[in-house]
């Protein structure tokens, strides 16, 4: 390899040569910025190629949408109702459940609601009772006397 | 252009390219950068093209001998890099990764280029006329005396242009940009061995080509 060094010797200092070679002034300064440049361009198209996408796969949603920027009335109104139904839907999920009456109750006893305790008691509060709570024991689902703390059946004969 | 200063042995040139050997605070400084460049972070991104765009600049230039070719091809390395910033796991340096993209990058370019071989060189730094290396060259050594420096350099990379891809880029990596042989065989893809038989072998060729020029 020694040898094979000095045989290039002259090779060598010619390639040199190649080192001296320079870009135009200022090259390497503005190289990164048109990189950057570069990329962001990609990332904006890659949006707006997400956003074709999306007019091809749900034309309505364009159209909705395009409405709502033509009619500010129109927007605000929408948007006012989507934070309507959201403020009602939250209203109600903080209530606690409530037991609709049992249809077809057996014997033809009134069916109590659960959790209300006194005669009269409405759920509104207004003139007008809209479910009416009782104080007789409630029937469980199979009919069954539990008094006693045990459950027996009503019409068991031994 | 990243070129190893002026004196530096031949053979030996390889801290003045690749800058050496990266200290561990560098490392991790740099491993902390690309980590930002991969969550999105362009700022972090833009100094890192500012770390290596020279020696990239370089290995693409001296491959296809052109500015405008050179200059789009580095580009397109980079924007590439970053847009597979998510694959790289660290297995090698940022800088070996990045060469490898601008090195197959340039190779597939060359294969589609066969048909247009037009140059388009940069000029020579003022450097040049001074190294006293390369006037005794053009002005004693040379048969033909009135050759000059820019001459010189049209007829060198006239010559690495008839070499195959794989040979002008080791020429290039080795000798013209003092990458040493073990990270050639890393960017290459091949051991070292066949670093040295390519390098030997392209020295030959371009020793027959310029044969006039080197007596």
């Amino acid at each position: 390899m020694e040898n094979e060094n000095e045989n290039f010797d002259k090779l060598k200092t010619l390639l040199t040569l190649k080192r001296h070679e320079l870009p135009p002034p200022g090259y390497f300064n503005k190289l990164p910025g048109e990189v950057v440049s570069r990329i962001r361009a990609e990332r904006a198209a890659d949006n707006a190629d997400a956003l074709t996408k999306l007019k091809t796969e749900a034309p309505w949603l364009m159209k909705f949408w395009q409405t709502l920027q033509g009619k500010p009335v129109f927007a605000v109104s929408f948007g006012t109702a989507v934070c309507a139904l959201m403020l009602a839907a939250i209203f109600f999920a903080e209530k606690p459940p409530e037991q609709s009456p049992l249809a077809g109750a057996p014997n033809g006893r009134s069916v109590p609601i659960i959790g209300a305790a006194q005669e009269g008691a409405t759920l509104a509060g207004g003139d007008q009772p809209v479910l009416v709570a009782t104080n007789q024991t409630r029937p469980n689902l199979f009919d069954m006397d539990s008094s006693n703390g045990q459950t027996a059946p009503v019409s068991f004969r031994p | 252009m990243a070129t190893p200063e002026k004196g530096t042995q031949p053979d030996t040139p390889a801290t003045a390219t690749t800058g050496g050997k990266m200290t561990t605070a560098e490392a991790q400084a740099e491993i902390r950068m690309v980590d930002r460049a991969r969550a999105g972070d362009l700022d972090a991104y833009d100094e890192l093209v500012r770390r290596y765009q020279e020696r990239i600049y370089g290995t693409v230039y001296h491959m296809t001998s052109n500015h405008e070719d050179a200059n789009d091809l580095v580009q397109e390395t980079f924007i590439k890099a970053f847009s597979a910033l998510k694959s790289f796991k660290g297995g090698s340096s940022f800088y070996t990764w990045v060469y490898r993209i601008a090195v197959n990058k340039t190779i597939n370019f060359l294969k589609q280029r066969k048909n247009r071989q037009g140059m388009s060189l940069n000029d020579l730094d003022f450097n040049a006329e001074n190294d006293p290396d390369l006037v005794a060259l053009i002005s004693h050594k040379t048969p033909r005396r009135e050759t000059g420096l820019a001459e010189l350099q049209e007829k060198l990379n006239e010559a690495m242009g008839k070499l195959s891809d794989v040979h002008r880029l080791v020429v290039t990596l080795h000798d013209v940009q003092g990458v040493p042989h073990e990270e050639i065989a890393e960017i290459m893809d091949c051991n070292i061995g066949t670093v040295r038989s390519r390098l030997f072998y392209a020295r030959q060729q371009l020793q027959g080509y310029l044969t006039d020029y080197l007596k």
